[in-house]
């Protein structure tokens, strides 16, 4: 897909729903709906040692399953990567400026190509998580639309691990403060408490006011081949020439 | 020689359809969730599957196709769908198609229309019916259950999406949580989703902390969420369409079951005969079956609970004890305890 030339949203979707019903259908083949459902023990909350009893912070902090420990230590090994070693120097330089990059002999392929593999790898362990770890089991839908608040989180951190991260702790909060509210008997509407992710997004959004540090290059496939990127440019001026406008000066 | 084959073939073909055609019926289901959810729409799609198994025993073929977890919005697309393409019979099985049923019912007066909830207001055409279980009576029992179990003296609730058939229940636990002890503390909570186990999860988990040690999931697949959660507090759950007790064998005290498949084979198999009488919204309690409590085994009910639940059962199905359908949330904290009382 990346060498293909397609629009990185349209792909992006294609992919999505190809995958929701791919899952679906692996599970329904592997697991017959007239047996048993299938289970496995879900992982056991892990309490750090010593923070774990803080009284307060302890219980809300410290106490939680141990891939959650692991998401929190990949934050700053993603800033690591991303901005203190070549690689991710390169990463940077292809979403920038493919050309520069590609001039200074980066393969641009190579580093997209692994990009989407890691960044893959990391919605898998997401998805993973939900499912053995935390409900034991495999249910369709059952990621109920995270992928796209992912999508939303990445897009308000600016691209940033750490300020991903953030953003993600503030969905987070929300998301909780909705469901302990609602167990604590708040003589609120739950309506208005259901809506309060989004609501918080909301305000979020309009008060950080900071533009989206989008790289350059993001929705632009890069062409193919030099070869092939040569004959593209004669056709996209091929093509320009030929419009009613520029030859009728 | 090749025309004569050809036109052999074509008159066995029209001879052989007319023929499958006069004892064919086509059926459509259109459930909220996926036939495999382990839960509401499986039910009903079993449901189906013994209607038709009853159907072909007397020699008519039914022939059975769905649409899975159709968004609302477009259910009355799916249905008319299914009515412009020959089904005599759609099944819309889920508690907010009521507008496209009767909608769809309007346009097309030839097809049957089933709703397995209480119709909307207004003008219903003659060949939409509508059917439901009045699931507060098996709720009510399961709050029952479990405010006499409640050892914190509070006890707690997670559904999906508050629509009315879903409230009723959800009310119906709460009310029978009070009738158990008037003073006990009861807590709910909507994730506003039936298939987000890990929100259902978070939602248990918090009720937890705030004290409840019996919990209540009517949240179609998403349970597993809150079973999961209950197993790690070591604190009882309740299941709901389902015996699902071997999900979690220490932790599912008792699973609230709702036998739709009389319900089903009366309602489509009477639709399919032309057996139904018009007009009427049948409605099906735990007097006609539908609804009742299908213990664990591995966990033991001490016998004055058993006791006790059992003269309940007795006074709701004699008419003495009525519980009323609760559409709304939070309704049941205004309901009078004495009134479900009938004398």
């Amino acid at each position: 897909m990346i060498e293909c030339n397609a629009d990185h949203v349209v792909t992006g979707i294609v992919m999505n729903i190809l995958c929701i019903g791919l899952a679906g259908l692996a599970y329904r083949s592997f697991f017959d709906s007239s047996q048993e459902i299938p289970s496995v023990p879900t992982m056991r909350v892990f309490p750090l040692p010593v923070l774990g009893d803080l009284p307060v912070v302890g219980r809300a902090l410290f106490t939680h399953l141990p891939i959650v420990y692991v998401a929190f230590l990949l934050v700053p090994l993603c800033w690591f990567v991303l901005k203190r070693t070549k690689w991710g120097l390169n990463a940077r330089a292809v979403g920038e400026n493919p050309e520069a990059a590609e001039s200074a002999s980066v393969n641009i392929w190579r580093v997209r190509l692994v990009g989407i593999i890691v960044g893959g790898a990391f919605a898998g362990l997401g998805g993973a998580t939900l499912s053995i770890a935390q409900v034991g089991g495999y249910l369709d839908d059952m990621t109920a639309g995270r992928g796209f608040i992912a999508l939303a989180i990445v897009v308000f951190g600016g691209l940033d691990p750490w300020r991903v991260a953030g953003a993600s702790l503030i969905f987070g909060f929300a998301e909780a403060l909705e469901l302990r509210l609602q167990a604590m008997g708040a003589q609120v509407p739950y309506e208005l408490l259901l809506g309060l992710p989004y609501l918080l997004t909301i305000v979020i959004l309009v008060t950080s006011g900071g533009k989206a540090a989008y790289p350059a290059a993001i929705n632009q496939p890069y062409p193919r081949r030099r070869s092939q990127r040569q004959h593209t440019d004669m056709t996209a001026g091929g093509i320009f020439a030929a419009t009613p406008n520029s030859s009728g000066h | 020689m090749k025309r004569l084959i050809g036109l052999a073939l074509l008159g066995a073909a029209i001879g052989w359809s007319s023929l499958a055609l006069s004892d064919d019926v086509k059926v459509a289901y259109l459930p909220c969730g996926k036939i495999n959810d382990g839960s509401w729409s499986q039910v009903g799609y079993e449901g189906m599957k013994a209607v038709q198994s009853d159907l072909a025993a007397a020699g008519t073929t039914m022939t059975l196709d769905y649409t899975e977890s159709v968004p609302a919005a477009q259910v009355e697309t799916a249905a008319r769908d299914y009515a412009s393409r020959g089904y005599q019979v759609v099944v819309l099985y889920c508690g907010n198609f009521g507008d496209a049923a009767v909608n769809a019912a309007k346009a097309f007066p030839n097809t049957t229309f089933l709703l397995s909830t209480a119709p909307p207001e207004g003008d219903l055409p003659p060949n939409f019916w509508a059917f439901d279980a009045a699931q507060q009576e098996a709720t009510f029992m399961a709050g029952y259950l479990g405010g006499l179990l409640s050892k914190t003296g509070t006890v707690s609730e997670v559904g999906g999406i508050a629509f009315p058939a879903l409230a009723r229940q959800m009310e119906g636990f709460l009310l029978g949580a009070r009738f158990a002890n008037p003073n006990i503390k009861t807590l709910s909570a909507y994730t506003n989703s039936f298939d987000d186990a890990g929100k259902a999860k978070e939602a248990a988990q918090a009720q937890i902390d705030s004290g409840s040690d019996v919990l209540f999931a009517a949240t179609d697949q998403a349970a597993r969420g809150v079973f999961s959660a209950a197993e790690a507090a070591g604190v009882y759950a309740i299941a709901s369409y389902f015996d699902q007790s071997s999900l979690a064998p220490n932790t599912i005290v008792t699973n609230v079951v709702y036998d739709y498949i009389p319900i089903i084979k009366t309602m489509v198999g009477g639709a399919v005969q032309h057996k139904l009488e018009p007009g009427k919204f049948y409605l099906f309690g735990v007097e006609a079956g539908v609804g009742t409590l299908v213990f664990n085994p591995k966990i033991e009910i001490p016998a004055d609970v058993e006791q006790k639940l059992a003269s309940v059962l007795v006074d709701i199905k004699a008419g003495r004890l009525k519980i009323p359908a609760l559409f709304k949330p939070g309704e049941a904290a205004a309901v009078d305890l004495n009134s479900l009382r009938v004398n």
